[in-house]
């Protein structure tokens, strides 16, 4: 398994994809994205794409077709695929959604805030994350 | 008592009065005022700080509000007087006159009171985006997303489809926050919760309509697409 640079962003509303790009944007760094809009379409990229793998997955939770909670459930089943860290980026303070995420080796949950700064600095932590964390071989 | 407004700003220029509003918003802890004390320093203070409730008096150095339109386009407001209203001056009704000196009890009234208006959009964080190329696709998506809502709703509701519903509400959530409507965000989360047990509750979705139209009136009307 080979381990690309890119982050892989699951979440199906284009607004908080447009917010995502610009505040990588505004970060200045200039990291490779790619984003699908549900976690179906995200899972049958990763199994055609086994020897490209993300280095972090950033994962909304309420999606249609597959939503992340089962996207999660379904990736942490997967031999090559579950050590992939994922990040979950979702407007539910729901205990038991946080639960489950971490049940399920998540290395991050963030609950998408009221106002942009703090929205911003979020994503700053996750492009940190990107950027400095070492993953498996 | 709810409390509605946590940043309110006084336009006052009578000390006694000012004594007066700032031991009232003592004595209600979550209040955060602000005084200012002629129009000039109002509109500054508007322009650059979150407020979400202006008090002012009638006439501030004997000039009366009404000869300051502008200061009335940004917030929800109120009016202190120490007589009656000047009509002479008004086009249009203020949403609540209180008497001055404001007692206690109007004080918290008038801090848990609705004017009768929708929550007033920002267009802050829209107007800070300098990629064109994101701004005319946050615009179209911002527009869409409310004018197919405002179409979904009441279909959903009368076909009593709250799994639909909640989908939609759960979608505006982001849109509201990112125009920095504070209430309708907590609206639509309080919505939702309330739609994944199954519980509809009218005078929320009819709320929420409101919002949503009042937000479209508010966006700019062209596409900026290029």
């Amino acid at each position: 398994m080979e381990n690309s640079s890119y982050i892989l962003y699951l979440e199906d509303d284009p607004l908080e994809l447009i917010k995502f790009k610009m505040a990588l944007s505004d970060l200045g760094h200039n990291i490779p994205m790619l984003n699908f809009e549900n976690g179906q379409l995200g899972w049958d990229y990763l199994v055609t794409h086994i020897n490209v793998l993300p280095k972090v997955i950033v994962l909304d939770l309420r999606m249609p077709v597959m939503n992340g909670l089962e996207f999660l459930e379904r990736i942490k089943d997967h031999i090559s695929l579950k050590r992939i860290p994922i990040i979950v980026l979702s407007s539910s303070e729901n205990q038991d959604d946080i639960l489950f995420s971490f049940d399920h080796q998540v290395a991050g949950y963030f609950v998408k805030p009221f106002d942009l700064d703090t929205y911003n600095e979020i994503i700053s932590k996750i492009a940190a994350y990107w950027q400095s964390s070492k993953t498996p071989g | 008592m709810a409390l509605i407004y946590e940043h309110i700003l006084y336009l006052e220029d009578d000390p006694l009065d000012i004594r007066n509003m700032q031991w009232l918003a003592e004595q209600n802890p979550g209040i955060m005022l602000h005084i200012v004390t002629d129009f000039e320093s109002c509109k500054a203070y508007l322009a650059s700080h979150r407020v979400d409730l202006l008090i002012l008096d009638q006439f501030i150095h004997g000039e009366h509000y009404a000869k300051h339109p502008g200061l009335l386009n940004v917030t929800p407001y109120i009016i202190l007087t120490n007589g009656s209203l000047q009509p002479s001056f008004l086009k249009e009704k203020p949403p609540l006159v209180l008497p001055k000196p404001l007692t206690l009890s109007d004080f918290e009234k008038l801090v848990g009171f609705t004017p009768d208006q929708a929550e007033r959009p920002s267009l802050q964080n829209f107007d800070s985006i300098d990629n064109q190329k994101y701004r005319a696709e946050m615009l179209d998506l911002l527009q869409n997303e409310f004018k197919t809502a405002l179409e979904r709703i009441p279909i959903a509701v009368d076909h009593n489809k709250l799994g639909e519903l909640r989908d939609i509400v759960h979608k505006l959530g982001g849109k509201f926050a990112f125009l920095q409507m504070k209430r309708t965000h907590t609206l639509t989360r309080t919505l939702e919760k309330h739609l994944a047990k199954g519980q509809l509750d009218t005078q929320q979705v009819f709320d929420l309509t409101e919002a949503i139209s009042h937000a479209l009136s508010i966006l700019p009307k062209q596409s900026l697409r290029i």
